[in-house]
């Protein structure tokens, strides 16, 4: 609480005081300059928002694809390791590629790899499954 | 009426020239009087308004909310501050606390009751006997009676402890006395 000899100093400094035209120009000038750095339009504003979206929506969709792919690679991964421990080859690679069937729908494309992985039975078991495994 | 602190974020948030010149209008009064008392200069002042203006809007990101009041006078005093360092003058302040950082008790020895003041001065009296004034103690009683801060808030913006605040204030205004009789 102000007494009465502060309260008396303080209106005597503040007699008459007021800012210059000038002065108000030039805050007013800052202000404007600032605002527009500071504060984007709201079209801006949208577009950016827009494509933090479209980045952020691309990031998700590549992690849940590229998820999926991790799966497919360490579940060929597991057969081929399998493969290459048995002596029935062609069994092998049938349960192998059954394991791709609820993933990959194109049986057509599953049965020509089928038929090629047959004609391989006198190959090393290791190169049959190094081989479809790399097709994924 | 919005507050200040609503003016101040419509102009940080949406950049609403109204609300910052509201705001500039509504504080300059008391900004410039606490100016001119600690530059001792018309021109001066106002140039340090300006700067003080120019800084707040530059920096409205560090305004973290409470008393805008005590932070445009903080701004303000850092300006007035960096105006005087350029001026080169003697910005030491007079020690008036003992070795134990106590406050040393001036006593009122003004022969001049407080009313005699009211009509006798005149703003530019004021202002010369603030000049006289020692930097520490100016400074304080400025912050007080222009910026309204609390005796804590003066203490932590000067870096100073709150019982040399306390004894600056009172020292401020005995001379204040004593310069004001002898002008008169």
């Amino acid at each position: 609480m102000m007494d009465k000899f502060e309260a008396f100093i303080k209106n005597k400094l503040e007699e008459g005081v007021a800012p210059s035209l000038s002065s108000l120009s030039v805050i007013k000038l800052a202000a404007k300059e600032n605002s527009k750095t500071r504060c984007p339009s709201g079209r801006v504003r949208f577009l950016f928002a827009g494509l933090v979206a479209a980045v952020l929506s691309a990031i998700i969709a590549l992690t849940v694809l590229f998820q999926f792919k991790d799966v497919d690679s360490r579940e060929i991964a597991r057969a081929s390791k399998s493969i290459s421990h048995s002596d029935n080859v062609t069994i092998q690679i049938i349960e192998l590629l059954s394991v791709n069937d609820g993933e990959n729908q194109d049986f057509t494309h599953i049965s020509s790899d089928i038929d090629r992985l047959l004609s391989w039975q006198d190959a090393p078991y290791n190169e049959v499954a190094y081989e479809y495994s790399n097709q994924f | 009426m919005p507050n200040d602190s609503h003016l101040f974020e419509n102009y940080v948030r949406r950049g609403d020239l109204e609300s910052l010149s509201a705001l500039v209008s509504r504080h300059s009064v008391w900004m410039l009087a606490l100016l001119r008392g600690m530059l001792n200069s018309a021109s001066d002042a106002d140039d340090a308004f300006q700067d003080t203006w120019i800084r707040v809007i530059k920096s409205a990101d560090r305004y973290k909310g409470g008393n805008i009041r005590a932070y445009l006078a903080i701004v303000a005093r850092s300006v007035a501050v960096d105006f005087l360092r350029r001026r080169g003058r003697d910005m030491r302040f007079e020690p008036l606390v003992n070795e134990n950082d106590e406050a040393i008790e001036i006593p009122d020895s003004s022969p001049t009751p407080d009313d005699r003041f009211e009509s006798l001065a005149r703003s530019d009296d004021v202002m010369r006997a603030l000049a006289d004034l020692p930097e520490g103690p100016r400074q304080v009683f400025l912050m007080r009676i222009e910026a309204e801060l609390s005796f804590r808030e003066i203490a932590e913006t000067m870096d100073i402890p709150i019982g040399t605040a306390l004894t600056w204030m009172q020292s401020a205004k005995v001379k204040l006395k004593k310069i004001l009789g002898r002008l008169r």
